[in-house]
């Protein structure tokens, strides 16, 4: 595979420039910040450079390009397969009932001979993750890997953007079947958050609303633990604290949920993914130090099934929470740099800190939709 | 230099090459704030996490000492208050342990259902609480036995009139949503007396008082026996109802 990298910004444009580029790449991925892909420009210049790729992105609170972290910026690499065929879907999701419909759609439509891996970007707003996945790999079956991530927006939970082969819109899911023996997937998930506390067992929740923990409303507990910290304007603070939620019929089944709204009245959370009824919960807790060890063991396994890595060119997908940016703050890059070191050395890197994060993990080899994790996945061909 | 420094310093840097020392204490200062705020996170949430295991931890303890259906204390808990008492009537004072068993609970069980039964178990549970002094112990043994204790002064003829209270009362009809129940009691006494460590032992006890019991349930039930070895078949005062 051969891979091509371009960034832009305002301030210098398209970095190295998009007049050069290999106009027979067959697939774009890229990245960007609301603001930049808005502007519907930078799709039309990528198409331009592009002709006859299938373009493929959504839009993202933080982008990641290498070791760098960057906010108002578009990071994007273009693929030239030898031996591989691509095919890309989309759908529009009016109504969140509608996602897991949408992900069978999605599934049956890839669903072909030779199908590999499956690389999926949803809204991370308007879509239900869980049934999204749910729907796509129920019809896609336990062969292939399904990955990817939940678009996200900067700060303020108002839209968010995905595009296939179009300028990227709200309300989309789409998605890329990669096909052929030559094409290769390696994948780490790993979260680096730590359960405490004691188990509780989900009372009363609805999708992805969470009421009650063991018969008390899951507010109290949230406002406990975060104190004078507790918001009711959304999201950011209780992500500090994820739930590790469990399956009681199935051991090793874990799931981390992290918390998008917390409300006061009626008294009830939204979490980015579903709270499943009767299913078991821990609070968790993370510090920068353990998250960045998480990012070294998902970068560990996702390069660990390249035999030849660093001989031959890969690009590593990392998808990572929004949230886990929260907590590390200005230590944000150091995951990207250990991971950066984990991985093959002639592996590019780009990715985008996401609503969620859409792989499978070491304990579980059906994809789920993650919260508080990094995904890695390094994607490459075989020689004849 | 530290790898958080120097990508602040990289940042802190113009295009010129001049480094911008406000804005690279302001990204220091940043660094210094979210630890504190991380620092403060985690010494809430352990201190949070301590206060809830001990109260987990109580509320286990409590589950396991006590009957999840009456809320009496169970077997257990029992066995540890009978070896408290009998290191007390050491000291002096004397100990009674009455056994109480229910008559005809099965057919209330068989006929009626277990909820009813378990329904009946919850009043009997209440009838007994009402029926021992404060300092008496009342625990549930299993299915429809209870065991009290009893220390004190005119051991007796206070644990006799108790054994006579407890056939009386939980004899007495029961309406249980909305349908009259009557089942009687059968209650065997033994005694320990605080000077003689042989007899006061709480598995000797709950022997004694078990075949007494015994005793009660084959003269006629809804009755009350005491323990006697040397004449071990004397009988007591029916008390029938």
């Amino acid at each position: 595979v051969l891979i091509e990298e371009s960034r832009w910004t305002a301030q210098a444009g398209w970095q190295p420039s998009l007049a050069l580029r290999d106009d027979a790449a067959h697939l774009v991925i890229y990245f960007g910040s609301r603001r930049v892909l808005e502007c519907a420009d930078r799709y039309d210049e990528m198409r331009a450079a592009y002709p006859h790729a299938r373009i493929i992105g959504c839009s993202a609170t933080r982008c990641i390009d290498g070791d760098a972290l960057d906010e108002d910026v578009l990071v994007a690499v273009a693929l030239r397969f030898a031996g591989t065929t691509i095919a890309m879907t989309c759908r529009r999701v009016t109504e969140r009932a509608h996602s897991r419909a949408a992900g069978t759609a999605i599934g049956e439509a890839l669903t072909a001979p030779g199908l590999r891996a499956i690389f999926v970007l949803a809204d991370g707003l308007r879509v239900d993750g869980s049934e999204l996945v749910a729907g796509l790999c129920g019809a896609a079956g336990v062969g292939p890997l399904v990955f990817g991530g939940m678009a996200s927006d900067p700060r303020d939970y108002r839209a968010v953007l995905v595009g296939a082969d179009c300028a990227p819109e709200n309300g989309a899911v789409a998605a890329i079947g990669f096909y052929g023996d030559a094409i290769q997937f390696t994948n780490g998930c790993v979260s680096g958050w730590d359960p405490f506390g004691p188990s509780r067992r989900i009372t009363r929740s609805k999708g992805n609303v969470l009421y009650d923990l063991d018969g008390k409303p899951a507010y109290e507990l949230y406002r406990r633990y975060l104190g004078d910290e507790l918001s009711t304007r959304a999201a950011s603070d209780g992500v500090v604290f994820p739930l590790q939620i469990s399956s009681p019929h199935e051991p090793g089944r874990m799931v981390v949920r992290a918390p998008l709204a917390i409300d006061d009245e009626p008294l009830f959370m939204t979490f980015a993914g579903n709270i499943p009824q009767g299913w078991n919960v821990r609070l968790m807790r993370g510090n920068a130090d353990r998250l960045i060890f998480g990012a070294a063991d998902a970068a560990r396994q996702a390069g660990a099934g390249d035999m030849r890595a660093g001989e031959r060119a890969s690009l590593a997908l990392i998808v990572s929470c929004a949230g886990r940016h929260q907590v590390m703050g200005q230590r944000t890059e150091e995951e990207l740099e250990v991971a950066g070191a984990e991985l093959p050395r002639a592996a590019k890197r780009i990715g985008f800190y996401s609503f969620g994060e859409i792989a499978p993990t070491a304990h579980h080899s059906f994809s789920e939709v993650h919260n508080q994790t990094i995904s890695i996945t390094n994607i490459f061909e075989l020689e004849d | 230099v530290h790898r958080l420094l120097q990508r602040q310093i990289t940042r802190a840097t113009r295009p010129s090459g001049e480094l911008d020392l406000d804005m690279l204490l302001r990204f220091v200062e940043a660094a210094y704030l979210e630890a504190d705020v991380d620092r403060v996170r985690t010494d809430r949430a352990m201190l949070l996490t301590c206060e809830e295991m001990e109260q987990l931890n109580a509320e286990l303890l409590t589950l396991a000492h006590h009957d999840a259906l009456t809320g009496l204390p169970n077997r257990l808990s029992f066995a540890a208050s009978a070896m408290a008492a009998v290191a007390r009537a050491s000291e002096g004072d004397g100990l009674a342990v009455l056994l109480v068993d229910l008559d005809r609970f099965k057919a209330v069980n068989d006929t009626l259902g277990h909820a009813m039964g378990d329904a009946l178990l919850c009043e009997v549970a209440a009838r007994l609480r009402a029926a021992v002094r404060d300092g008496d112990t009342v625990a549930r043994m299993g299915g429809d036995e209870f065991a009290i204790i009893q220390a004190g002064l005119d051991l007796h003829s206070s644990a006799e009139n108790l054994a006579r209270r407890v056939v009386h009362r939980l004899s007495a009809p029961y309406v249980i949503r909305g349908i009259e129940l009557a089942v009687g009691a059968s209650v065997g006494v033994a005694f320990g007396a605080g000077h003689d460590v042989d007899s006061c032992n709480v598995d000797l006890l709950l022997g004694q008082a078990d075949h007494a019991l015994y005793r009660a349930k084959r003269e006629g039930r809804c009755t009350w026996r005491t323990y006697e070895p040397d004449s071990p078949h004397t009988t007591h005062e029916m008390d029938r109802r």
